[in-house]
């Protein structure tokens, strides 16, 4: 069984003569430059950007769905990534790829927003859209950020915010990842 | 006489190298360094240099000069011929003649060779009038045939003879920072100050062709000393090997010498102490040795007392004396026995080299020890005995106290450290299972990836 293939054609489309955009056909849309757009969340706040990050990744997750149909759940790993990193694509995120870390899922960004608002925006976005598309609820820790790249894991709420203390305490990454395989009772 | 004109020399020679080692900074607008001279025209192309320090009580700028500055900054031409209208007359440059005489410029000067020259512009004439130290150009036009060191040397001020190529006069620029200058009338050569006798002169004017004359300008004491120097009447053939003496009276002076003391020459050395003669060759040494001459003795350490406790035997012959001897033990006569040789049982001992060292037998320093070889164990290894009972050597440094005490090492109960065995494996399993997980869907990656931690919801 074939997998869907991602196509970007015609997703995005400018009409010049009304001067509205729309994506997807889906309603007018602005073309806002990153940096404007970044400063307005940061002053709008964290949890103004982590809710504007989930309404975007809610509209990606149903594109998403809308390409896979009712083979989402036995969607191949490449197959996935290739519609939700074509989607972040479109809206300017990043090229999107996966890692896998033993049990772990990483997803890296490259040319994602910068900074703190950027990395809680693709974060937010990422989420809506996992939770719209397979109906889990996850949680994306920011693991390490390079000048261009960004790796997110994907683990439980409850996991995520022991993974959040030990990126605190200057824990590598890779220390966590291999604590995260850790038995019970010898993750710390 | 001599001191005075000696000293008055030297102190124009000091004077002379001290102007010599300032700085260079004013410049007549004639004098361009650096710069390639355009063909037949006396402006410069490529300036180093593009300012010059304008005087007040100098001449007005001479046409070529002017010329010159126009063709440096022609942007600025416009401005700078509206402040030249104020400071002097104002002339075109097509005007201007391209070598204007010397004639034209009614200056006291000092020539000690003023030929008629009509390569020297006024311009140059009215800089060293003025108080501007007037530096040669180092373009190539003016100067050709010119080495660069000579170049460095005409701007320095320091006369160095060139190649003896123009036989036409000189012309020198020493220093013109007077404004008083006292003109010296002299057959050429003129007698330089600081040159050689047999020098050229040196061509120190921009606009000068090859072939002109040079013009030597000094100062007020200078050319006193110039006339000085003209009044006794010095022929110029006999100019040069005066110089020449005079040089060296000077140098003699400078450099005399206290006079020897021939006395103190004439002193034989001390008896007591005399001198070695060093020998020409080995075999002139080998043969001053073996006829046997007498040793030096310094005079403090004198003869060796024959007599008392520093006296010393000198051996009389060259037996041995019957103390170094000793006694004379004779050996008996060896008896006549035989020699049963059992090849059967018989080991042949390896045959050993003496420069053969014999490892030890046992394996490795961390092994125990066999039991035969633990009484000849060395000390500095000992064993730690724990109370599983198995044994680990460790070897350890040598001590003076066991070196010196190894009975007492024997007598230690050995202490045996053991190492822990991993009573779990966890890290295998975790490996394992991780390198055995193939996720078919991202659907089960994440799932599996929620599950890490053990407290997925």
């Amino acid at each position: 069984m074939t997998e869907p293939r991602f196509d970007p054609s015609s997703a995005l489309r400018l009409d010049f003569d009304q001067g509205q955009v729309t994506l997807r056909g889906q309603g007018p849309c602005l073309v806002v430059p990153k940096g404007a757009l970044l400063d307005l969340l940061s002053n709008a706040g964290d949890d103004a950007t982590r809710n504007f990050g989930q309404q975007l990744g809610v509209e990606v997750g149903r594109r998403v769905v809308d390409n896979f149909g009712s083979t989402i759940d036995t969607a191949s790993i490449e197959g996935f990534v290739e519609h939700l990193g074509g989607e972040l694509a479109l809206l300017g995120l990043g090229t999107l790829s996966v890692e896998r870390w033993g049990r772990a899922l990483v997803l890296v960004l490259n040319g994602a927003p910068a900074g703190e608002t950027g990395v809680s925006l693709v974060s937010a976005v990422i989420g809506g859209a996992l939770q719209r598309a397979l109906s889990r609820d996850t949680m994306v820790v920011e693991l390490m950020k390079s000048d261009s790249t960004l790796r997110l894991l994907l683990v439980s709420r409850a996991t995520g915010a022991e993974v959040k203390q030990w990126l605190a305490e200057q824990v590598p990454w890779g220390t966590v990842l291999t604590r995260l395989h850790a038995p019970q009772g010898n993750a710390s | 006489m001599n001191t005075d004109r000696i000293q008055r020399l030297n102190s124009l020679l000091e004077r002379i190298k001290r102007n010599a080692a300032l700085p260079k900074q004013l410049l007549g607008k004639g004098f361009v360094f650096g710069g390639a001279r355009a063909a037949r025209s006396d402006v410069s192309a490529g300036p180093s240099v593009p300012s010059a320090m304008q005087v007040s009580h100098a001449r007005p700028i001479a046409p070529s000069t002017a010329v010159a500055a126009e063709s440096i900054f022609r942007a600025a031409a416009v401005a700078e011929n509206a402040v030249r209208s104020q400071q002097a007359p104002p002339t075109k440059p097509a005007q201007v003649p391209p070598s204007p005489s010397v004639s034209n410029a009614n200056l006291p000067q000092v020539h000690t060779q003023v030929p008629p020259s009509p390569s020297v512009s006024s311009a140059n004439l009215a800089q060293a009038h003025s108080p501007i130290v007037a530096m040669p150009s180092v373009s190539g036009t003016s100067l050709d045939g010119r080495k660069p060191r000579q170049r460095v040397a005409t701007m320095l001020g320091v006369a160095i003879p060139p190649a003896p190529k123009k036989p036409e006069a000189p012309i020198e620029e020493i220093e013109a920072d007077e404004v008083e200058l006292v003109q010296a009338a002299s057959s050429p050569p003129a007698p330089t100050l600081d040159r050689a006798p047999d020098s050229q002169p040196e061509l120190t004017l921009d606009n000068a062709p090859d072939s002109e004359p040079t013009l030597t300008e000094v100062s007020p004491m200078e050319a006193s000393l110039i006339n000085a120097g003209a009044e006794q009447r010095v022929e110029p053939p006999q100019s040069q090997t005066e110089t020449r003496k005079q040089d060296s009276d000077i140098d003699n002076l400078s450099w005399s010498e206290p006079p020897a003391e021939e006395a103190e020459s004439e002193q034989p050395p001390p008896d007591s102490s005399r001198r070695p003669r060093v020998a020409g060759s080995i075999d002139e040494a080998l043969a001053e040795a073996t006829a046997g001459t007498e040793l030096d003795i310094p005079p403090e350490s004198g003869k060796q007392p024959a007599e008392g406790v520093y006296a010393a035997s000198v051996p009389s012959a060259v037996l041995p004396t019957a103390e170094q001897l000793g006694e004379t033990l004779e050996l008996e006569e060896p008896t006549v026995a035989k020699l049963e040789l059992d090849l059967g049982h018989a080991k042949l001992a390896p045959v050993k080299e003496e420069l053969e060292l014999e490892l030890p037998q046992q394996g490795h320093v961390l092994e125990p020890p066999i039991p035969e070889q633990r009484a000849t164990q060395p000390s500095h290894i000992e064993e730690i005995a724990v109370e599983s009972g198995s044994g680990a050597t460790v070897a350890s440094a040598p001590s003076d106290d066991t070196l010196l005490s190894n009975s007492e090492s024997l007598q230690l109960q050995p202490v045996v450290t053991q190492r822990k065995t991993a009573d779990s494996a966890p890290a295998i399993e975790l490996l394992q299972s991780a390198r055995d997980f193939a996720p078919r869907s991202f659907v089960e990656l994440l799932e599996a990836s929620l599950k890490l931690g053990g407290k997925s919801e």
